[in-house]
């Protein structure tokens, strides 16, 4: 059965919606910019989502739009999707059935520091006070709050799922939405990831572990490279049968052509160095094609030591050395849960616009990532197979291939 | 409900003196020093090595759990792994070192609390911790996925179900761990409280309506037996009711 995308909604460090983010990449824009949490925490600068909530829970906001964009573009006059309910007001019942299903790689969830500060008296937290707090005092969000939320608001009482895999998620979960439309499990998944670790505990964490760019510039396979600058957003996907979506008369974005997910069964804080299950997640991706037919890759590329030498040397041994490649976190920075969704976000620009996205922030190719073909500016030329790649902090690796046709 | 090899621990501990527990209606809860719900804890310590320890102690059961499993016969050729963690919680011994320094959010937050704080710490916040150990220490280099929220359990055993069908693998481990004894729990609710871990592997023999069933089937005695086991709940009872089956045993008491 050959599984088809037909929807994409997106909030990016650009803004909401997949236009702001063409128009982003198309002008090779940088999104990172500085605000007082993260001056506080002593890191250069984030990427925010521009006009985000200050709702205690950012990834609702975005999961919730990215949601309602997607199905209202994957509606048309003969869908059997409800436009009119995907507006943005108020999505009525009818936007998936009964026997469609949710999933959303949500992230973390986010620790309410500030609602701490009452409680506390100097020796410890007195969680009675919490108890008894008016309003409720929300000490912790929910892991899986967005697809809640998203339940709620299409009024979907079928399936629905929460996933954690780490900076893997949102291509994960595209690949298991395609799974169940392919094993006749479900006929549409609404999926893609939401995350948001703009926060004390996410930022301050990642500071910790040395991650973050002490330059506040995110610089995939530069040789000044010097780790991520932290983002967020959501972007969600309708996933369907290619027998369904002609039948509603929907727009096909792209084939689901293979996918792979491995992990490195190596250590919790670093990914192998010589990318050996990376390269395994492309190569089940590519099970049933050519690497040399892949066109373009949209690498992981977090601008990390580790991450891209390991990747590049993947993709060299998965895909070869002509393919173009590039990372758009050097522009939007990395959205961590999501990043993988937002990417292919980007892939399905890049498949139906011909644009590949330049990669921000690179200038001096760092030798030792060896050959690749890497995109520096942006550029346009169909495409006709794209591979997008999420690695995940632990070890987790997903590719999938997408593609114009079979 | 027919799983090639279960291991789970809880508050009765193993799988057999869980069963006898549960099957006995034998509470094994008991008042909580600080707050009103009773509680059925694990009180036994993992064999934790160095490389565990920013996981939870009940993480650590799960790994122990799945280890011994792989240690009697080590996990087959395209073995999946479908992992069901439990709602984030806080590790308060390290949080409150941290907040001991800490004013506000927006004030210095880095310098006063988070910057005291062991530089691997943020491994403790991330979900897919218990994952990527599982990985290693099994050598599980194959299809993943890791679930949050309430319902990861269910999730779980619903994702690894998918797998097997489809064929996409050969073997499934579902592997998951909750622990509800833990403040932000105990003082918002009434009933009682349990932790757990578990692992069980399978191969074809896992379906969504059998593990629903073996729910229905264990959950009014493992709440009345160890309180409510959150999460890892549906993992216990499929594990409960494959040994139940196995061992010829009678359905546990409603």
């Amino acid at each position: 059965m050959n599984v088809v995308v037909t929807g994409v909604g997106v909030v990016s460090a650009f803004g909401s919606g997949l236009a702001v983010l063409e128009d982003g990449l198309r002008a090779h824009r940088v999104a990172t910019r500085s605000g007082p949490l993260n001056e506080a925490l002593g890191v250069p600068c984030v990427a925010e989502v521009p006009d985000g909530s200050p709702g205690p829970d950012r990834r609702i906001d975005f999961a919730l739009s990215a949601a309602r964009e997607c199905l209202a573009s994957a509606s048309s006059p003969d869908s059997m999707l409800d436009a009119d309910a995907t507006s943005g007001s108020a999505p009525g019942p009818t936007a998936l059935a009964a026997h469609d299903a949710i999933l959303i790689a949500c992230g973390v969830e986010r620790a309410m520091l500030p609602a701490f500060d009452p409680l506390w008296d100097g020796t410890g937290v007195d969680f009675e006070r919490a108890a008894g707090a008016t309003p409720p005092l929300l000490l912790r969000g929910s892991v899986d709050a967005p697809v809640r939320a998203v339940c709620e608001a299409l009024g979907h009482e079928g399936p629905a799922f929460a996933s954690s895999n780490a900076c893997a998620g949102g291509v994960i979960a595209l690949l298991r939405a395609a799974r169940w439309v392919r094993s006749g499990r479900a006929e549409r998944v609404l999926c893609g990831a939401a995350d948001s670790m703009i926060d004390p505990m996410g930022l301050g964490g990642m500071l910790r572990l040395g991650t973050l760019s002490a330059s506040g510039v995110c610089r995939p396979f530069d040789a000044r490279r010097d780790g991520l600058v932290m983002g967020e957003g959501a972007a969600m996907f309708l996933v369907e049968s290619e027998r369904s979506a002609r039948a509603r008369g929907a727009t096909v974005w792209a084939h689901v052509l293979g996918g792979g997910v491995t992990q490195d069964a190596y250590r919790p804080s670093a990914p192998h160095p010589e990318g050996r299950y990376a390269e395994a997640a492309m190569r089940v991706a590519l099970r049933d094609h050519d690497g040399s037919s892949v066109d373009y890759v949209n690498a992981h590329g977090t601008g990390t030591p580790l991450n891209d030498v390991a990747e590049a040397t993947a993709i060299r041994r998965a895909v070869g050395e002509a393919a173009l490649v590039s990372s758009i976190k050097g522009a939007i920075g990395h959205a961590m849960a999501a990043s993988g969704a937002i990417e292919i976000a980007a892939c399905l620009l890049a498949l139906r616009e011909g644009l590949v996205p330049g990669t921000a922030g690179l200038e001096t190719v760092d030798h030792e990532i060896g050959p690749l073909n890497l995109v520096q500016a942006p550029q346009e030329t169909p495409l006709r197979r794209v591979l997008c790649n999420a690695f995940g902090f632990g070890g987790q690796n997903a590719s999938v291939l997408l593609g114009t046709s079979r | 409900m027919k799983w090639i090899a279960a291991s789970i621990v809880t508050a009765a501990g193993d799988l057999e003196s869980t069963c006898d527990a549960v099957r006995s209606g034998r509470s094994l809860l008991r008042p909580h020093p600080m707050y009103r719900p009773r509680v059925a804890p694990v009180s036994a310590r993992p064999d934790a090595p160095r490389s565990w320890r920013f996981l939870s102690s009940i993480d650590q059961h799960a790994l122990a759990e799945a280890r011994s499993l792989h240690r009697a016969s080590p996990m087959p050729p395209r073995t999946g792994l479908y992992v069901a963690t439990h709602p984030l919680r806080a590790d308060w011994p390290t949080l409150l070192k941290a907040m001991e320094h800490q004013r506000s959010a927006h004030d210095a937050p880095h310098a006063h609390g988070l910057g005291r704080m062991h530089p691997l710490w943020m491994l403790r916040y991330l979900p897919t911790g218990l994952q990527s150990l599982l990985g290693a220490e099994l050598e599980l280099s194959g299809d993943v996925a890791t679930f949050g929220g309430p319902t990861s359990g269910a999730q779980a055993l619903a994702a690894a179900a998918r797998a097997l069908g489809s064929g996409d693998v050969g073997h499934a481990l579902v592997v998951g761990a909750d622990d509800r004894i833990v403040p932000e729990v105990l003082v918002a609710q009434e009933a009682a409280c349990g932790a757990a871990a578990a692992a069980l592997l399978f191969d074809g023999g896992l379906d969504t309506a059998a593990a629903t069933e073996a729910l229905h089937t264990w959950r009014p005695g493992l709440r009345a037996t160890l309180g409510d086991l959150g999460s890892v709940e549906p993992l216990v009872a499929c594990a409960l009711e494959g040994f139940r089956q196995s061992a010829g045993l009678g359905r546990p008491p409603p």
